[in-house]
């Protein structure tokens, strides 16, 4: 399981996020069953298991967007459970999140939606925020696309937009839901030095929740597996890609067959 | 003696609690949506540029079919009223009839039926899809509150443009009864203005227009609560506006009649 390595590194990274025996029913659905689940800051970590599993639910427990049945969430050290109004909105600020379906507001343009936070913030000129939406949709190959409604947009397009506007607000913590599903392979790979880059150049923390081994082999530190509603396994993606638990070898057997283990 | 979920009755009874306690709970939170909404007012001029295009939209969209009813509804009040008054010989009261039932009751209610069908139908339907694409939830981590985003520049929208809406059907409507006071009645226009200002106060118009206002944050906070409040797929949306509707029409009748009834008192 957890490595050796692991406990050197925590005294590098303050913990980010920390999910505490956190459980969440949907009716008669018992979705997470005591997950809990550490995120060191600095750190990219991928949260992998099969679809249905609870890997977007968890993702919008970390951030706020729905309350747990029990346990607790803490964000750099702050309690975030049972907290609403300011108190909430303050910690979610240093948050950004892209969400699977891209949830971009289809009555704005792409421009709108990018900037869409800063403009509402009132902060920055009108002039600034054309600027920070020009330069981050060119990050995600969206370059003078400003103008377009998300109608228009192909699904990874609309896709690399959401990304653009969590990457807008300059978070400190970005949590990524599917980024790469749906997309083109080189676009793809596009995104995953994108995601790299925000961890190894900007010191951003990043939750990244994929099915694609590929990707969270390369993108992610941690590399932790959803099951039953758990946490099953966790640790570093070689740690990870020598696990002899059965459920992961199931789950990366596919991906095994074609890459090699050079591959990562 | 047997659990009262076995009987027939007894599942009768607990889906008719069940009933009312989701009444009641949806009923809270919309209290609830109201007040937030009337804290988040304080913050009207810095977000008038979505305020007044929700306003110039009710506007826009209500204005024909606003005016093709109130005219219509001028027109048979008159000949209803007309025929009747022709009989004691008293045609030249179709004026007051007409004035007095569109600023008391036509006016604020057709008005408010309208503006259910073409913009509270509309607003569930928006919010609602927003909420089931998650747009709402990326609001929230945009740090935009969704109540002053949303709901408050609906809810300022519905408050002002529905008295101001019901003001034009009201005019219309008597615009109506006097063409055809004339046409069928012989009634001069003057004889009939003239049996209007007679007769309509301007506590009937401003009574109305109260109602008016009251239909408006009515219509909005449930439009929007309905949306906001709507959780599963694309399916739902459907079902949540026509839920919505009855929600709508449901409460402002209530209200229409009490508030009638007080004042008559
Ligand atoms: N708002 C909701 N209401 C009811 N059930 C939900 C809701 N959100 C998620 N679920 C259920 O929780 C489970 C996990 O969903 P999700 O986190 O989206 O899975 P994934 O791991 O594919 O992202 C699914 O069974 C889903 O049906
Ligand atoms: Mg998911």
């Amino acid at each position: 399981m957890v490595g050796i390595g692991l406990d050197a590194k925590e005294t590098l990274n303050g913990t980010a996020i920390e999910v505490r025996q956190l459980h969440r029913w949907f009716r008669g659905n018992h979705v997470l069953r005591g997950l809990d689940l550490k995120i060191r800051e600095g750190t990219a970590t991928a949260i992998v298991g099969s679809s249905g599993a609870g890997k977007s639910v968890l993702l919008k427990h970390m951030i706020g967007l729905t309350k747990p049945d029990s346990g607790s969430i803490f964000v750099f050290g702050e309690e975030l459970t049972g907290k609403t109004g300011m108190a909430l909105e303050a910690i979610q600020r240093r948050f950004a999140m892209v969400f699977q379906g891209s949830a971009l507001l289809n009555s704005l343009t792409v421009g709108q939606n990018v900037g869409l936070g800063l403009t509402e913030e009132r902060r920055l000129s009108r002039k600034q925020v054309d600027d920070i939406v020009r330069e981050k949709l060119a990050l995600v190959g969206l370059e003078g696309k400003e103008s377009q409604l998300p109608g228009e947009l192909s699904g990874g397009m609309k896709k690399r937009v959401g990304i653009a506007r969590a990457l807008a607000m300059d978070p400190d913590i970005i949590l990524f839901d599917e980024p790469t599903t749906g997309l083109d392979p080189v676009m793809a790979e596009r995104i995953d030095t994108l995601m790299a880059d925000l961890k190894n150049k900007l010191r951003k923390t990043t939750v990244i929740v994929t099915h694609d081994m590929d990707s969270a082999f390369k993108t992610s530190d941690h590399i932790a597996m959803i099951y039953e509603g758990k946490i099953i396994e966790q640790g570093s993606p070689e740690e990870f890609w020598r696990s002899t638990n059965p459920t992961i070898e199931q789950f990366i057997s596919r991906f095994k067959r074609h890459g090699t283990e050079e591959g990562l | 003696m047997s659990e009262p979920g076995k009987t027939k009755f007894g599942r009768c009874f607990i889906a008719l609690g069940n009933g009312l306690l989701n009444f009641f709970q949806t009923v809270g939170e919309m209290s609830q949506l109201l007040a937030a909404t009337i804290l988040w007012c304080r913050a009207v001029f810095k977000n008038l540029d979505k305020v007044l295009p929700q306003m110039g939209k009710i506007g826009a969209d209500t204005l024909p079919i606003a005016s093709l009813t109130a005219v219509f509804v001028g027109f048979v009040l008159a000949l209803q009223t007309g025929v009747a008054l022709k009989e004691f010989g008293q045609e030249e009261s179709i004026g007051a009839v007409v004035s007095l039932s569109m600023a008391r009751e036509l006016g604020p209610v057709l008005t408010a039926i309208l503006v259910i069908g073409r913009i509270g139908a509309a607003i569930t339907a928006e919010i609602a899809t927003m909420s089931v694409s998650e747009e709402i939830d990326a609001l929230k981590t945009l740090g935009i509150n969704p109540v002053r985003y949303l709901v408050m520049p609906r809810f300022l929208a519905c408050l002002t443009m529905l008295p101001v809406l019901v003001i034009y059907v009201n005019l219309v409507g008597m615009i109506g009864g006097a063409a055809v006071s004339k046409a069928n009645f012989g009634v001069p226009f003057m004889v009939y203005i003239e049996n209007v200002e007679e007769w309509l106060t301007f506590e009937d118009i401003a009574k109305g227009l109260v109602k008016a206002a009251v239909f408006g944050v009515i219509i909005s906070i449930v439009s929007c609560h309905r949306g906001l409040a709507t959780v599963g797929g694309p399916g739902e949306v459907g079902l949540a506006t026509t839920n919505s509707v009855v929600f709508s029409f449901v409460s402002v009748y209530i209200f229409n009649y009490f508030v009638t009834r007080l004042w008559l008192e």
